[in-house]
């Protein structure tokens, strides 16, 4: 295993509060550093591998391949300027110079996402929210700190149990939760005054790719009329528009170790499904506080 | 950049305004009003036509000046004026003659455009007594050839309106008030057409008239001094910028007056054409002697217009042509006309004095000599355009065979004329008007002034009442009317039915759809030997119009295509801009092609972009460069937005289809053929379920070509779409353009396929290239459409229903509709295939920000 995974891993596991397609990127600019090719083309081409054997971890894949995709693209934005450099140690400079400044303005993000949500939480709401989202938390966090008084429901979400987790870190933060059992979702929707969700992946028309279960979550809200918000980072657009749930990518939906497996991927569940925009209400973004239909606005500035 | 994009947005305008005045009822009476005004001033201008005032020379005097305030009936004449027909036939004939000015100084050609220019006001009138529906059928039919005209039209009146200024009569302001209706309506229509027109017109006034004949006839129409013109026009206008009801009643108390005033400028300009009533029985004395040769003329005149009239009832656009056609063709009596025009040259001077008898008698040389000109041009022409006109001669009694009702036409000298003779009786729908106006003749004129402008009001009242309840009534069914037009139509047509049914039955303009342009059973006919349209997109035309080319994207390279071989042919003459003259002759050709078969979006885009790349032809250029640049230009465009565009469609579109999977489709698609064989290569293995509709049926050939690929094919009718749906896992269609708010303008039918999908949660996938993107927004297929042939749809094939309903027609209530174009909303569209790459439809909006905005112009 080369070095740069290593310290991805690590840097995933040590530090919870990392979104995998951060730790990707710091991945990246780690193999850039230890890179040794002479000629622009072949880093590129050793990029591209490094991407995908990041991509063949057992991480969710989804913001993992868009957030290294969109790195890339920032790093070697401008080929002219890359090409005037004298030889490949100065472009190796501009790159990782470029490197560290988005890492950095990608670290920003949260803080951008909680300023545009800073009064989306009123005193006396209840919330229901699905999974582990380090955004849905840093939301809610902010708003407990700010003194507000709400109620939140999480759902248990297997199969991980990670709104486990979620519960509890809410509870430290002193909001008053309640851990419902996913098939219980229908049962507290009426009690809900708005729903939030995280997203591994925005698609191109503004529907979202989540921990299987969003998907419920959201329709039933859709179908009680309750909003649904959806915290997450631009760096998290990709540009794919899956028409259905059955036409996701199986590495999305999927650990690379299942795939690699010879597990019969019919009776293996799926870790993630695609929420259509209708059924989303808004998007709140480090680019600000979206409807569904701008995603692809943003995706064609940012791709063409 | 604006000139780029004009057509559409001028159509579009037009649309919206035909919609407005749908809806507004006193309107249309303000119209009807200012039409016979229109009348008299004409009359009085020509004052030899002798048709309809025989034995009356004394009396007219006063006919017209009571026509001009208040079309009352006192004179004998007027009476005859209750029965439309004669109407007709009295405007007719005056507005024939009534060319002669604009001809004196005008140059040949403005013949074309001028007599297309009054064959429109018989037009007006027949709109303004008829229902509201109709007067949509004249701003539709402003569309192509027409929408120059208006162009000329306000740019006389202004002309017009700066003289009766200079005049310093007391009614500026209400002089004022016309003036900034045409100027409202100019710059909604074409501001920059106008800019330039003024230049031009600057131009051509420098030179002497005589000359002007060589190159812009545009031109010349507009640098003449066309004193009566005006007035008319000025009623073109308004109806045009009527949609300010409060406006229109200051302007008809004004109009009066503003007349008397135009005749007195008149005088002192000695323009002559519309004498004022006093200066009449002046008039009549001279023109008694060229009387008798003038009676046989207006009589001819009468005929022709009214056969002209009549066709309105099946074909709007066809109207200019058709006239101009006539006059082209030189047939003996129409020769008549154009004689006048030809006579320009010579007689510039007699414009500028009194008449006289010198004046007369060398009118008359002139206009022997002209007829002898005709001829020889009538002859030239056939020998032209032999072949092109057999072509058209087969086509329409091939179409004429087809449509019941008319199958006699064929046999006639000229083709359109027994429809028209057989329309005549159709003017009789306004008897009821004659008797009213009748009954008052014994009054004195102010209070029949008054009593009539009461009863305006009363009845406009009445009718706003009347439409009021209407839309009511339509808002509540509308969802009904909109999804099956026959069964919502009896409602709102059996109101209108009461008044006008007889004229109904003739015209055929379906409620809600009266702003569409009709379908035409029958060429729109331009002139034969007129050196305007090319031969190339004359052709492609009339294979538009018989189907033979369909589709957009078939229509939009062959569109390109002939403009190309435009282009080639294209000579700039000389002392003139390539760019500016090129632009200028595209037009009627481009119009030709609307005339034909409206304009798929996608052509419209097409013919922008070409537009615009003329546009861009700097002055400095020499022509071989600038028309090689055109010529790359058009190849590049198909090259890159129609043939990559497709195979790259094709693979993005391949990508979203699996194996196994049911794909279902609508009609023939060459893109979605390009899709199924991309998707074979990939290996994959899949169906196609092809539904079809029944009439243009398309899809027989899809199947033809996807069984030859050994793909497993289903054909279906759309009608069982609901049985299949369940087992389909996608639907691919092909649009035939995309809407800014993402709305999907595709074969009629797509929409009900649509909704199947969505109930079914079957992915909807539509494939688009994106030049075929449109900054409009549509949010229901009545605004943009297009009828098709109704008679098609009622020509049932099997044997029990076989010819039931061939005269549906003449059926009161019964409306057939054959819509070709229907709207499906984006939220039914769950990805767009585009070649930039898989979209979502609010990304229309961005790409067409991003790839058309130097076409799309600034706004």
């Amino acid at each position: 295993m080369k070095a740069y995974i290593s310290t991805f891993l690590k840097q995933i596991e040590s530090d919870d509060d990392m979104s995998p397609a951060i730790a990707a990127m710091k991945a990246l600019m780690e193999s850039l550093r230890q890179d040794d090719s002479t000629t622009l083309q072949e880093f590129i081409e050793k990029m591209k591998d490094a991407r995908e054997a990041l991509s063949d971890t057992d991480v969710s894949v989804v913001s993992v391949s868009s957030g290294c995709e969109l790195f890339m693209r920032f790093i070697t934005l401008k080929h002219l300027e890359l090409e005037q450099a004298a030889d490949f140690a100065s472009c190796r400079e501009i790159l990782l110079r470029r490197g560290e400044d988005f890492i950095k303005s990608m670290e920003e993000n949260r803080k951008k996402i909680l300023r545009s949500s800073n009064t989306l939480i009123k005193d006396g709401m209840t919330i229901l929210t699905h999974s582990r989202s380090r955004n849905v938390l840093a939301v809610m966090t902010e708003a407990a700190k700010q003194g507000r008084q709400f109620d939140v429901f999480v759902t248990e979400s297997q199969p991980d149990c990670s709104g486990c987790r979620m519960a509890d870190e809410l509870k430290a933060a002193g909001i008053p939760c309640i851990v419902i059992l996913d098939s219980a979702v229908g049962y507290v929707m009426e009690r809900v005054t708005a729903v939030m969700l995280g997203a591994e992946g925005v698609c191109e028309n503004g529907g979202i790719l989540n921990k299987i279960g969003s998907c419920t979550v959201a329709t039933l809200a859709h179908l009680k009329n309750k909003p649904v918000y959806v915290m997450v980072e631009s760096y998290k657009f990709i540009r794919t528009i899956p028409l259905n749930n059955s036409s996701l990518p199986k590495k999305y939906l999927h650990r690379a170790s299942v795939l690699k497996s010879d597990r019969d991927l019919k009776s293996a569940h799926p870790l993630v499904d695609y929420t259509p925009p209708q059924n989303l209400t808004l998007l709140y973004t480090d680019l600000g506080v979206l409807p569904t239909s701008a995603v692809t606005e943003h995706l064609i500035k940012l791709y063409t | 950049d604006e000139d780029g994009r004009r057509p559409h947005a001028r159509s579009f305008t037009q649309h919206k305004a035909n919609i407005w005045m749908n809806k507004e009822g006193p309107k249309r009476k303000k119209n009807r009003k200012r039409s016979k005004k229109r009348t008299p001033l004409i009359g009085t201008c020509t004052s030899s036509n002798p048709g309809e005032i025989i034995g009356e020379p004394p009396q007219r005097p006063t006919l017209v000046s009571s026509e001009v305030e208040a079309l009352q009936v006192e004179s004998p004449k007027s009476a005859e004026l209750g029965n439309c027909l004669r109407q007709s036939k009295v405007t007719s004939p005056r507005k024939g003659p009534s060319q002669k000015p604009l001809c004196n100084t005008g140059s040949q050609k403005t013949e074309p455009l001028l007599s297309g220019l009054h064959v429109t006001q018989p037009k007006h009138t027949e709109i303004a007594s008829g229902d509201p529906s109709k007067t949509a059928l004249k701003v539709a039919s402003s569309n192509g050839p027409v929408s120059t005209l208006f162009t000329l039209n306000v740019e006389q009146t202004q002309q017009r309106a700066s003289k009766i200024k200079s005049s310093k009569t007391a009614n500026t302001e209400s002089m004022k008030i016309t003036q900034s209706k045409i100027r409202t309506s100019e710059s909604e229509t074409q501001p920059q057409v106008l800019l330039e027109g003024k230049t031009k017109l600057k131009q051509v006034n420098k030179k002497s008239p005589q000359k002007t004949s060589s190159s812009s006839e545009l031109n010349v129409a507009q640098g003449c001094k066309l004193p009566f013109i005006p007035v008319s026009e000025l009623l073109v206008a308004d109806t045009h910028s009527s949609s300010i009801p409060a406006v229109n009643v200051e302007n008809t108390h004004s109009k009066p007056n503003v007349k008397e005033k135009n005749t007195s400028s008149v005088t002192e300009e000695t323009h002559m054409p519309n004498l004022p009533p006093m200066q009449f029985e002046l008039n009549t004395v001279i023109m008694s002697e060229a009387k008798n040769k003038l009676d046989h003329l207006c009589n001819l005149l009468d005929s022709i217009v009214i056969e002209h009239s009549g066709k309105e009832g099946y074909s709007t656009n066809t109207v200019i042509p058709v006239l101009v056609d006539q006059t082209a063709k030189g047939t003996s009596e129409v020769a008549v006309i154009p004689s006048k025009f030809e006579s320009l040259p010579g007689t510039v001077s007699e414009c500028q004095g009194e008449k006289t008898k010198e004046d007369i008698e060398h009118e008359r040389k002139a206009r022997k000599e002209a007829k002898a000109m005709k001829k020889k041009g009538g002859d030239k022409s056939k020998s032209e355009n032999d072949k092109q006109e057999n072509f058209n001669c087969i086509k329409v009694e091939k179409k004429k065979a087809v449509q019941q009702g008319k199958p006699l036409v064929v046999s006639a000298v000229t083709e359109e004329k027994l429809p028209r003779g057989k329309q005549e009786p159709s003017g009789s729908s306004v008897p009821s008007q004659g008797t009213s106006q009748e009954s008052t003749t014994a009054k004195s004129k102010a209070d029949l002034k008054r009593e009539r402008r009461e009863k305006q009001e009363a009845q406009r009242q009445a009718k706003m009442i009347a439409k009021a309840k209407e839309v009511e009534k339509q808002t509540k069914g509308q969802e009904q009317v909109h999804l099956s037009n026959d069964k919502a139509k009896p409602a709102p047509k059996k109101k209108k039915s009461a008044g006008e049914g007889a004229k109904r039955s003739r015209d055929r303009r379906i409620p809600l759809l009266g702003h569409l342009p009709l379908h035409f059973s029958q060429l729109p006919i331009y002139p034969v030997n007129c050196d305007d349209i090319h031969p190339a997109v004359r052709t492609l035309g009339l294979k538009m119009r018989d189907r033979i080319v369909d589709g957009s994207t078939a229509r939009v390279v062959s569109t390109l295509a002939a403009l190309k071989r435009f282009i080639n042919d294209y000579r700039t003459p000389e002392s003139c801009d390539l760019s500016r003259d090129l632009a200028e002759k595209l037009l009627p050709n481009v119009a030709f092609l609307n005339a034909c078969r409206p304009h798929a979006i996608a052509m419209d885009n097409a013919i922008r972009f070409l537009k615009h790349k003329v546009n861009s032809i700097e002055a400095s250029m020499p022509e071989a460069q600038a028309k090689d640049e055109l010529r790359t230009a058009i190849d590049d465009y198909l090259q890159e937005n129609i043939n990559l565009a497709s195979s790259t469609i094709a693979s993005h579109a391949a990508s979203l289809i699996d194996d196994g999977d049911v794909i279902l489709t609508f009609g023939y698609s060459a893109v979605l053929i390009e899709v199924v064989e991309a998707v074979c290569k990939g290996g994959s293995n899949i169906s196609v379920v092809v539904v079809d509709s029944p009439h243009p049926s398309s899809g027989v050939s899809m199947v033809k070509k996807l069984s030859s690929m050994s793909v497993t094919t289903y054909y279906r009718l759309i009608t069982d779409v609901t049985h299949i749906m369940h087992k389909v896992t996608k639907v691919v269609v092909e649009a035939e353009a995309v809407m800014m708010n993402g709305a999907i303008q595709g074969i009629c039918g797509t929409a009900g396929l649509a909704l199947a999908a969505a109930t079914h949660d079957t992915p909807f996938i539509v494939l688009c290239h994106t030049y075929k993107f449109c900054n409009n927004d549509l949010t229901d297929s009545l605004v943009i459409n297009e009828l098709g042939d109704a008679d098609s749809i009622v020509s049932c094939p099997s044997r029990e229903y076989f010819g039931l309903l061939d005269n549906w027609r003449e059926t009161q209530n019964l409306n057939v509709v054959s819509l070709v174009y229907d709207v499906t909303p984006a939220c039914l569209v769950t990805a767009l295939v585009t070649e930039q790459s898989v979209l979502p439809t609010s990304a229309v909006p961005v790409i067409i920000r991003r790839n058309y905005a130097d076409i799309l112009g600034q706004d």
